[in-house]
């Protein structure tokens, strides 16, 4: 008796897929700028997986999570980008993992970024000053200087120790309210 | 900065954009799902196409057999007559003309044409173009084909400038002179519904038309330079090179404007309009207070994770009184366009008028609507000066052109 055959079909049609990667394309930026050197370059990597993940959607396994399965698209578009301009591949697997975490307890972008901002809240109140001047206003670390008092270097390390903080409250699951 | 810190980095900076979309990054995967699938019905419509031209050249080898049975050279053996009509990728989606796919796993589509090409003249390349097919002694239905097909690949080449090559053409000069009249005599035929010779529209005309806000600048001369994201072509950035005089300042003279890319980040690049600039390098120019200069570049990166595309503007020039003097700018890293100045893209929404009047088939996905929402930023941030009302004037020409593009057509 012949194998009963398997019908790949395609599980989202282009208007889903539209309205999934509308929730979901500000994290998936953010995700490809940490692998690539530039905002633009990150846009054109979002772009390009969006792309093949339209084509391959037949191979889209609807029990799975859609910005998981994007991010692993957007990865290995990454990897094809690194092998064939010879660059090195500098990030490992340990390193990669460690980038999913943050995503991990946020359906979508509307829940990251308010999660993001429930984290802002919880830092000490000259690191959330420094977020605040440094990325909501665009000030230059000289102006920060002139209006905190710090230093640039103190500013600096405020920023980095600020960011940590903040990536270690996203890889929290948030608390059920 | 390590991954997770850019991470995080990244995250704050899309926090304080304040926006819920990317609008422009979702129009832009919009018009990628778009080509993909009309690329995905073509290569149907390819294999579909290469049985009926194998047909059509079996039928047309019989007829020219029969009526030339003692011909020394037969259609069979000779390449020239034997390419068929090949299916017209060239004509449907000429902004891959001559270019690289835009990314790595992207094959070229196999057309009918290279493969029958491969059959029959294995010792010779294919020319990209369609000269080929001109063969007058071809049966008329290639030769109407291939003129079809001829036609498709000039559009682009007659609304454009071709491109150049970084790597051995890497200096660009900038016609600075010029008279901008010739859009305002465009803008009054659209708004009179007249129709518009496509020849008659000058991209460098309609960039160049409008006035824009500079801070003042220091030296006598200001330059600015500046790389985005193609709004157009996901693949490409746009470069705006602007040169300024100090509006109090006395006139300057011999003013040269040249911009060299580096072929390390830039494969290739074409200006947008300025067609002078193909005729050989233009003449120093004199300006007066107050003259403004606005170029666009088209770029084809490098490749997509080298360098980030750049490249140097110098302008060399005698200010009033005292020695020559020269003023550089190098863009910064490319600026996502959705955070691009509001002048910039003003000057895009320009360019994209122009070639869309010139019927450029880069810029025909893109709608007159999208056109006047690149427009509006500088209409809604500049004030009642010459700058506002120049942008306010022409957002209510891409208004009208878009309002005419919804409107049933008779």
């Amino acid at each position: 008796m012949e194998p009963a055959k398997v019908i790949e079909f395609p599980v989202l049609n282009r208007e889903r897929f539209s309205e999934l990667l509308r929730a979901h394309h500000r994290g998936l930026v953010a995700y490809a700028r940490a692998l690539v050197k530039s905002e633009a370059a990150a846009a054109d990597l979002v772009q390009d997986a969006s792309v093949a993940a339209w084509r391959s959607l037949a191979k889209f396994d609807p029990s799975r999570d859609f910005p998981t399965w994007m991010r692993g698209i957007i990865r290995n578009k990454w990897r094809e980008y690194c092998r064939k301009h010879r660059h090195e591949v500098v990030l490992d697997e340990d390193a990669l993992s460690r980038l999913e975490r943050p995503f991990e307890s946020a359906a979508d972008d509307g829940a990251l970024f308010a999660r993001l901002a429930e984290c802002r809240r919880k830092l000490p109140l000259a690191m959330a000053e420094a977020v605040r001047l440094t990325y909501d206003e665009g000030r230059s670390s000289d102006e920060i200087a002139a209006l905190t008092g710090a230093t640039a270097a103190a500013l600096r390390k405020r920023l980095e120790r600020a960011r940590s903080a903040l990536r270690q409250c996203l890889e929290t699951p948030a608390p059920k309210s | 900065m390590k991954a997770e810190d850019q991470l995080i980095d990244a995250l704050l900076r899309e926090q304080a954009r304040n926006r819920n979309a990317d609008e422009a990054l979702l129009a832009r995967i919009e018009r990628g799902l778009d080509a993909s699938e009309s690329r995905a019905r073509r290569s149907g419509r390819g294999l579909r196409t290469l049985l009926a031209a194998a047909a059509a050249i079996a039928l047309a080898a019989v007829v020219f057999h029969l009526r030339q049975p003692t011909g020394d050279e037969s259609l069979a053996e000779n390449p020239e007559n034997a390419v068929p009509p090949a299916p017209p990728k060239s004509a449907e989606t000429p902004r891959d003309a001559g270019e690289a796919p835009a990314t790595s796993e992207e094959a070229p589509p196999i057309t009918a044409r290279s493969m029958m090409a491969a059959e029959t003249s294995p010792a010779e390349p294919v020319p990209h173009g369609s000269e080929r097919l001109a063969a007058a002694d071809a049966p008329p239905r290639l030769r109407a084909e291939s003129a079809a097909l001829r036609s498709a690949d000039a559009a682009t080449n007659r609304a454009l400038n071709p491109w150049r090559r970084a790597a051995t053409q890497p200096e660009s000069r900038i016609e600075l002179r010029g008279d901008r009249s010739g859009f305002f005599a465009v803008r009054e035929a659209i708004l009179a519904d007249a129709a518009v010779d496509p020849d008659s529209v000058r991209i460098e005309d309609a960039v160049n038309h409008l006035h824009y806000r500079f801070e003042p600048p220091q030296e006598a001369i200001g330059l600015i330079t500046e790389i985005t994201s193609c709004p157009w072509n996901p693949g490409h950035r746009l470069a705006r090179v602007a040169l300024h005089t100090g509006s109090e300042g006395p006139p300057v003279a011999d003013v040269r404007l040249v911009v060299r890319f580096d072929p390390a980040g830039v494969g290739r690049y074409r200006l947008l309009g300025h067609p002078a600039d193909e005729n050989g390098p233009p003449e120093p120019a004199d300006l007066p207070p107050g003259h403004q200069v606005t170029a666009l570049y088209e770029i084809s990166p490098a490749d997509a994770d080298a360098n980030d595309p750049s490249f140097v503007a110098t302008a060399a020039f005698r200010p009033g009184s005292g020695d020559r003097r020269t003023v550089s700018s190098k863009p910064r890293e490319t600026t996502p366009w959705a955070a691009t100045d509001p002048g910039f893209r003003l000057a895009a929404a320009a360019a994209a008028c122009a070639m869309k009047l010139r019927q450029a088939p880069e810029v025909e996905a893109v709608s007159w609507d999208e056109l006047a929402d690149w427009a509006r930023p500088a209409v809604e941030t500049t004030g009642a000066n010459k700058a506002g009302r120049s942008a306010a004037a022409f957002a209510e020409l891409l208004e009208h052109l878009a309002a005419k593009s919804r409107a049933p057509s008779d």
